[in-house]
């Protein structure tokens, strides 16, 4: 299947790399994508697409790697409150970057180490700081609901974004001064929780 | 805006009323219906279902009335917490019922309405008396207007992003324990969880542990809530 109709080399096959797979599979969305319209995007055949990523779950996977370079590594002996704060800006801009990818994370079934290799050291952080794992994970997904809430809201009406990351900012300052007047006595997560592998090995 | 305002027409009248559709649009879900799909299960042609509604945008608007008229209103209280905490139960209640819902209106919640006189009597005119809101009840506690629609919006964020989780979830559930490949979520008594109806009550209870760790920094800083200007 080599006919790239638009190309300067006539019938010669269309060149591409796996960044522009991964980078057109971003732009068609996330949640969406398929790999026969990310090859018709492309103007190549599916096929050469998959000698890339053999399957769409392996193009998800970079595609979320690269994502989470967005995150920034939380600095070598950070705080709670500072490690807190790195994670939830890194989740305003991937979940507002890419409307859909909170419900690709929370169906993500694959090790998320795989495509996030710092995740661990969120709980790790704070686990040095006396925090259980289920009181990390208190803070850390009651901020998550409200960042993905809020970049749900911005996706519906992208005009709004002054406003909506304003109450976005200030609701989640809300939970770090509440966490910080409990001096330590954090509550656990409650209800349904996936545990994180290594922690839970300690 | 709605049903009421369908177009007079000549001929025979059509065989299926304007909540008829309403209703399959509902069942299918507020996100993913479609109108070909509403026609096909109201077992009519779609240009019959447009002459009803003209677009699908219609049918989206007419589905959100009945959403909230539906939704049973707010439990009234004395105290702000009292009446956050029955704001929650009712928003939380409304996601659970459509699914679906904070993906396609994620700020439906702040219309939720105040429980206290002739509520949804007739809902048709409300243009005159504007019925009380959490936030209009919140502002006769004495909070400000930022105040109290900053709290109504943080328990909505709350709720939309929780049931989000759950709905996400659910059509995995319930799993077999032995099935490798199943989810393996664990509740607070590290119990794993297995049926639909569990993995909903315990997202339930999270959503509330969430809400009353807010509500707690409220009192706190009781009166200075938090507002946005």
């Amino acid at each position: 299947m080599s006919v790239p109709s638009a190309g300067p080399r006539g019938g010669r096959p269309a060149r591409f790399t796996a960044d522009d797979v991964v980078r057109t599979a971003l732009e068609l969305g996330v949640a969406t994508f398929t790999v026969s319209r990310v090859a018709q995007s492309l103007g190549v055949s599916p096929a050469s697409v998959q000698r890339h990523f053999p399957t769409r779950d392996d193009l998800l996977d970079e595609c979320l790697r690269r994502i989470c370079t967005l995150i920034p590594t939380v600095p070598a002996g950070a705080g709670w409150r500072e490690t807190l704060e790195t994670m939830i800006e890194g989740e305003w801009l991937m979940f507002t970057r890419y409307p859909g990818l909170d419900a690709v994370w929370r169906t993500y079934t694959r090790p998320l180490e795989t495509v996030w290799p710092d995740s661990l050291t969120f709980y790790a952080h704070l686990a040095a700081q006396g925090f259980s794992v289920r009181q990390a994970a208190f803070a850390g997904y009651c901020t998550t609901r409200l960042t993905s809430a809020a970049a749900s809201r911005l996706h519906h009406r992208p005009s709004d974004i002054a406003e909506i990351r304003r109450q976005w900012q200030l609701s989640v300052q809300v939970v770090l001064d509440h966490l910080e007047s409990l001096d330590g006595n954090w509550p656990e997560q409650v209800g349904a929780f996936f545990e994180p592998r290594r922690t839970t090995a300690q | 805006m709605t049903s009421s305002a369908a177009p007079r027409r000549i001929g025979r009248p059509p065989a299926f009323q304007a909540d008829d559709a309403v209703t399959v649009a509902l069942g299918i879900g507020i996100a993913d219906f479609s109108m070909t799909r509403v026609a096909r299960s109201l077992g009519v042609t779609a240009p019959a279902l447009y002459r009803l509604f003209p677009d699908r945008e219609a049918l989206h608007r007419a589905c959100l009335d009945e959403i909230r008229r539906r939704t049973p209103p707010v439990r009234d209280a004395d105290t702000s917490r009292d009446l956050l905490d029955h704001f929650a139960a009712a928003v939380w209640e409304m996601l659970i019922r459509f699914p679906g819902l904070p993906a396609v209106e994620p700020g439906i919640a702040g219309d939720l309405r105040i429980a206290d006189n002739a509520d949804h009597a007739d809902n048709a005119d409300q243009s005159d008396d504007a019925p009380a809101t959490v936030t209009s009840r919140l502002r006769d506690l004495g909070f400000s207007p930022d105040q109290a629609s900053f709290a109504v919006q943080y328990i909505a964020d709350l709720a939309v992003g929780t049931a989000a989780h759950l709905q996400n979830l659910l059509p995995q559930f319930p799993v077999d324990p032995t099935d490798p490949d199943a989810p393996t979520l664990h509740d607070e008594h590290g119990h794993r969880i297995t049926g639909a109806d569990e993995l909903t009550a315990s997202f339930r209870r999270q959503f509330i542990s969430y809400t009353e760790f807010f509500l707690d920094h409220l009192d706190r800083v009781a009166p200075d809530w938090p507002g946005v200007r």
